[in-house]
């Protein structure tokens, strides 16, 4: 029978049917945080339990650590409750662990791929709802809570319901000024937050295979945030090239056989999906959101809807009130105080070297206090090769150390209430960066351009001015 | 965890769409008062002042109608976000049994179950039915064992729910301890698997560089 790429490492991971609906499935890896990992931990201690494989499990903190430059574990109240509980049980139940001064901290969406520990064809879990970032690997990848956590460790195994099948076949080239972030955007706005529930979500077409891993997993990581919990990218020849030689990426021959065996997990020609969407990405202008839900997002050009949808009335209403916006009003030019650019959806090196083009040689704007915080220690290292974090703070930046930063506020970091933040994160929810903090997703290019000129820009209309 | 069988109440109607686990359990609250996450449950909604913990009169747990309400009506997306599980955790520990609405968060709606709290999906006018009859401050029955939910009206709602998730919610059990049971099971199927994908099992524990070369 033909089957999707999703189907397939969903059967190769049964362990044994529980009902018509649900398998239990093998785990091959598990990530804690230092938040949820310390949680799922110290359920584990209390129940008595050991984990099954704790060699397949890695500890990496990021939730809780500062990011101010040369940062320890005391310089945030959060990290200094948190981590010496997250270190010592680590050891305790044999994780090994990723720590402060190790290389290859960082965020653990953005260390999984990189260091190679997340591979096509795995089932991936982390207490983190953006964990279906490493579907981007060809992996099937997903957030679970603290319980389920606790579960993967003490058996390998969890038990899942079956989700339906929907792929989403992106088509067209992409305008040069749009980035993976506002095509995400665009179709969470486009299909809303709610629409993926229930779904594993494969996105295809020429626009995925043209697309570099960085920005495949900037797809992935937001496709939570249009409710489905699965994000996956079949692997192909970038996939390869993109982990050959990583640390934990298997060398030589086993190296030859994953590949192999990766090439067998393609969604088969005649395979059923539930539900098929194409979209033409060529039309996407850039995007920002507006309001405190990822789907309420506009093009940055465009004008806040003068009406809600209907059934979301006080929804439209709360999120106008919240934000001090009205309808109808137009964002550029909106005046600004934070930029954050960073995190688990634009972290990574690509990232950062669009936002040094654009700040290279500019200022930040008076009044506005902007970081960049590299997604990983070996992110910020690789950046630093070239030149970047000097571009960075000679423009006024903040040059920050890993982890996820302003993107949660989970650090003790905060943006002040009634402050507006452009910010390239996954989520502008009601207090996200703090209460009372305004939140506007966008893309680096578009945060860049907010930073220097203290208000949001046109950034197709900017960008274009500086060619 | 507590046994969960029927569960008699009226339900609280919070009908906004997209509220997210960041509303339901604040971050700041989670990472200096996790033991007593409930006090905090949907702070931003719940009170007008959160320092002074003056109730908001819109939100419907604070109103005398709902008060002690077990069953909560949720508005489209309840639960999207963040996977904490300090959400269903503030919940239940706010009196919270059983939440019902059209779509979920599916990180939330497995989180609930390993809260004790029973999730349910409906059909739109099925819902739209509850939201009126919970306006007059109308009960409902639901009866985890039937798998039926009984309105003020007397018309019976049936619901779907695993297998494994109600018996857990049933006998109030923790899934690890069954599991478990099947690890003669699970290391079979790691035997077989290291065969196919030998690479999966190489440790992380591994020296630095050395990247499994076997």
């Amino acid at each position: 029978m033909a089957k999707t790429l999703f189907e397939k490492i969903w059967d190769l991971h049964v362990v044994e049917h529980l009902d018509k609906d649900s398998d239990l499935l093998h785990v091959d890896r598990c990530y804690g945080h230092d938040l949820s990992g310390t949680m799922a931990y110290r359920m584990m201690k209390k129940q008595g339990y050991q984990p099954l494989h704790p060699e397949l499990a890695v500890s990496i903190p990021d939730h809780t650590l500062a990011s101010c430059p040369g940062r320890g574990e005391d310089s945030s109240p959060v990290s200094r409750a948190y981590m010496p509980s997250f270190r010592k049980l680590s050891e305790e139940l044999g994780i090994p662990m990723f720590d402060l001064d190790d290389t290859r901290q960082g965020v653990v969406h953005v260390v999984g791929p990189e260091t190679g520990l997340s591979l096509p064809g795995m089932t991936v879990i982390c207490g983190d709802s953006h964990t279906c970032t490493h579907g981007a690997m060809g992996a099937m990848a997903w957030g679970v809570g603290t319980s389920e956590l606790y579960h993967g460790l003490a058996t390998q195994t969890i038990a899942v319901r079956r989700p339906k099948g929907m792929r989403i076949c992106l088509e067209g080239a992409m305008n040069p000024t749009v980035e993976a972030m506002d095509i995400i955007l665009y179709l969470i706005s486009r299909f809303g937050a709610g629409f993926g529930t229930g779904y594993a979500i494969e996105y295809a077409g020429s626009t995925v295979l043209a697309m570099e891993m960085e920005e495949r997993m900037t797809i992935c990581n937001l496709t939570v945030e249009l409710g489905s919990e699965y994000a996956v990218i079949a692997s192909d020849e970038k996939t390869f090239s993109y982990l050959e030689g990583r640390e934990f990426t298997p060398k030589g021959l086993l190296f030859d056989q994953l590949k192999s065996h990766a090439g067998e997990l393609l969604t088969d020609a005649d395979a059923v999906f539930d539900q098929e969407i194409t979209v033409d990405v060529s039309l996407v202008k850039p995007q920002i959101s507006w309001g405190v839900s990822p789907e309420q997002t506009i093009g940055v050009q465009e004008h806040i809807p003068q009406k809600p949808e209907k059934g979301k009335e006080d929804a439209y209403q709360k999120a106008l009130a919240y934000m001090e916006l009205a309808p109808g009003d137009k964002l550029t030019g909106l005046l600004i105080q934070r930029v954050f650019i960073g995190s688990c959806s634009n972290g990574r090196l690509s990232n950062l070297k669009r936002v040094a083009e654009i700040v290279e040689g500019g200022h930040v704007a008076e009044g506005v206090e902007a970081w960049i915080v590299p997604g990983s220690a070996k992110v910020k290292s690789q950046a630093e090769e070239l030149g970047l974090h000097k571009i960075f703070r000679d423009a006024g930046f903040l040059w920050g150390e890993p982890g996820c930063s302003l993107c949660g506020g989970c650090n003790g970091e905060q943006v002040k209430p009634g402050d507006r933040c452009v910010s390239t994160t996954n989520r502008n929810f009601i207090g996200r960066q703090g209460p009372g903090a305004r939140t506007h997703l966008a893309s680096p290019s578009t945060a860049a351009l907010a930073a220097i000129a203290g208000r949001i820009q046109d950034t197709e209309k900017a960008l274009r001015g500086r060619e | 965890m507590e046994k969960r069988k029927v569960i008699q109440s009226v339900a609280a109607p919070l009908l906004l769409p997209n509220i997210d686990t960041d509303i339901i359990a604040p971050m700041k609250r989670i990472l200096f008062h996790g033991d007593e996450i409930w006090n905090y449950g949907f702070e931003p909604l719940r009170f007008l002042d959160k320092e002074a913990r003056l109730p908001n009169p819109d939100f419907p747990l604070n109103q005398e109608k709902y008060r002690g309400a077990r069953i909560l009506l949720c508005g489209e997306n309840f639960g999207c976000g963040s996977s904490r599980e300090n959400a269903p955790e503030a919940m239940a520990g706010m009196g919270i049994r059983c939440v019902v609405g059209t779509t979920f968060g599916g990180i939330f709606f497995k989180n609930c179950v390993n809260q004790g709290i029973l999730p349910i999906k409906v059909k739109k006018e099925d819902f739209d039915e509850m939201a009126e009859l919970s306006r007059q401050g109308k009960e409902m029955i639901v009866d985890l064992e039937e798998q039926k939910i009984t309105l003020a009206t007397g018309r019976e709602i049936c619901f779907s729910i695993e297998e494994r998730q109600k018996y857990m919610l049933m006998e109030g059990l923790d899934n690890v301890g069954i599991t478990l049971e099947k690890k003669g099971r699970i290391l079979d199927f790691e035997q077989k698997d290291r065969e196919a994908r030998p690479w999966v099992y190489l440790p992380i524990t591994k020296a630095k560089g050395d990247g499994g070369n076997i």
